[in-house]
């Protein structure tokens, strides 16, 4: 075996930290080597050495310096119960804003914002219908003001198909709407966001041990 | 840790500075002789040791209880030793509280062992402060490696290949002053083994 090889592993085996098979080969080495028998000696010797070395006896003037810093250590608060309470409510009025306007039972929050939209979408609708009917010789209704005056009676079920398919006509232009999406994921995840950060400076505060 | 000291550092971390004085306080000596054998000298190493103290009272909140206090202190008065020899900017290592223990000792052969004690503490300061940290851990503080990879924050095979390497530095340094080569050493104790 090499021995200056074996004497840099020679502290692993004072530990007993090579392999049992490495451990083995060494003792039958360092039965037959005197150099590695010497250095392990003075491996031993060191290791001595080191613990010998006097305990330094901390000063009763030490002492009574922490004893006075201490009283003077500022004041620590435990962690405020505002952090992790913020970061729920954010968290719980992301989802339910999210909820709200997606899911409201009845007319869609979605179509209630659209409103005006919808509106004008009825009239284009209608405008639309009256010139078709105009182009091929049919009734003229008239103006929406003319209309609305009229009885309803006066269409039946002609009518109520104009106001469904006006509403369908409204619906696909909504869904086609990409501001109001935007508008909705940006207040969902604002509040996450918002939520998240809270929750990140919660968990940092609590992390162990300065570098 | 036991269950008083669990009580205290719950105390200390819901704000009350007695029971972290009480903690410090107990493992304040240990600190000490840390520090004092990091900086190498008394004046450095006491403003280390409040300094870590002041740290320690910041930081409570995230002590979480993965490994003990006393561990935990280690390692914020290391960093603190490392801060102020930075700011310093002196040498490591002197000999000034040796000699003044050296002094205490009234026994036969005393002269000589002084010496060698002198001269490791010397070749001690020599080393970098993160060999230094490991050999003071390990070889004086008696910490386990995986106290010492959990103050170093290193895995336990490095912080052993480190020790290693220190004690290779440590050794060449103590030979050159013809102190551990020679077989004859005057107490006899340093042939047994730990």
């Amino acid at each position: 075996m090499n021995c200056r090889r074996n004497q840099k592993k020679l502290f692993f085996y004072k530990e007993g930290a090579l392999s049992p098979r490495n451990m083995r080969r060494m003792q039958r080495h360092l039965q037959r080597c005197a150099s590695c028998r010497a250095a392990l000696q003075a491996e031993e010797r060191l290791s001595c050495a080191l613990g010998q070395l006097p305990e330094p006896q901390m000063p009763a003037a030490l002492r009574t310096r922490l004893i006075d810093a201490a009283r003077q250590l500022p004041r620590r608060r435990p962690l405020p119960l505002l952090l992790p309470v913020g970061a729920a409510a954010a968290l719980t009025a992301a989802l339910l804003l999210y909820a709200g306007i997606r899911y409201l039972p009845g007319q869609s929050a979605q179509l209630r914002l659209a409103q005006p939209m919808m509106q004008e979408a009825a009239l284009e609708s209608d405008t639309a219908e009256d010139s078709a009917m105009a182009d091929t010789g049919g009734v003229v209704r008239g103006t929406d003001q003319v209309e609305s005056a009229q009885p309803a009676e006066q269409y039946g079920a002609k009518a109520a198909q104009d106001a469904a398919d006006t509403h369908l006509t409204a619906d696909r232009r909504q869904r086609q709407m990409p501001s109001l999406r935007w508008y909705h994921g940006a207040i969902a995840a604002g509040c996450a966001g918002a939520a998240g950060l809270v929750l990140w400076r919660v968990r940092r505060r609590g992390r162990a041990a300065p570098k | 840790m036991t269950q008083d000291e669990r009580l205290l550092i719950e105390q200390a971390k819901n704000g009350d500075g007695d029971a972290f004085t009480q903690l410090y306080l107990a493992q304040a000596p240990r600190i000490y002789a840390l520090c004092l054998r990091m900086c190498g000298n008394d004046a450095d190493a006491q403003d280390a040791v409040q300094e870590a103290m002041l740290k320690a009272w910041r930081h409570l909140g995230r002590f979480r209880g993965q490994s003990s206090f006393g561990t935990w202190l280690y390692r914020i008065a290391l960093n603190a030793c490392r801060d102020m020899l930075r700011r310093r900017k002196a040498p490591p290592a002197s000999l000034e509280w040796m000699q003044e223990k050296g002094r205490q000792i009234s026994q036969p052969g005393f002269e000589q062992r002084s010496v060698e004690r002198q001269t490791l503490q010397a070749a001690l300061g020599r080393l970098s402060h993160g060999h230094r940290a490991i050999v003071v851990l390990r070889e004086i503080e008696g910490l386990s490696y995986d106290e010492i990879a959990q103050t170093l924050r290193l895995p336990v095979g490095t912080v052993r290949s480190r020790l290693n390497r220190a004690r290779a530095q440590l050794r060449q340094s103590y030979q050159a002053e013809g102190t551990i080569g020679s077989e004859d050493t005057s107490n006899g104790q340093g042939r047994t083994q730990r």
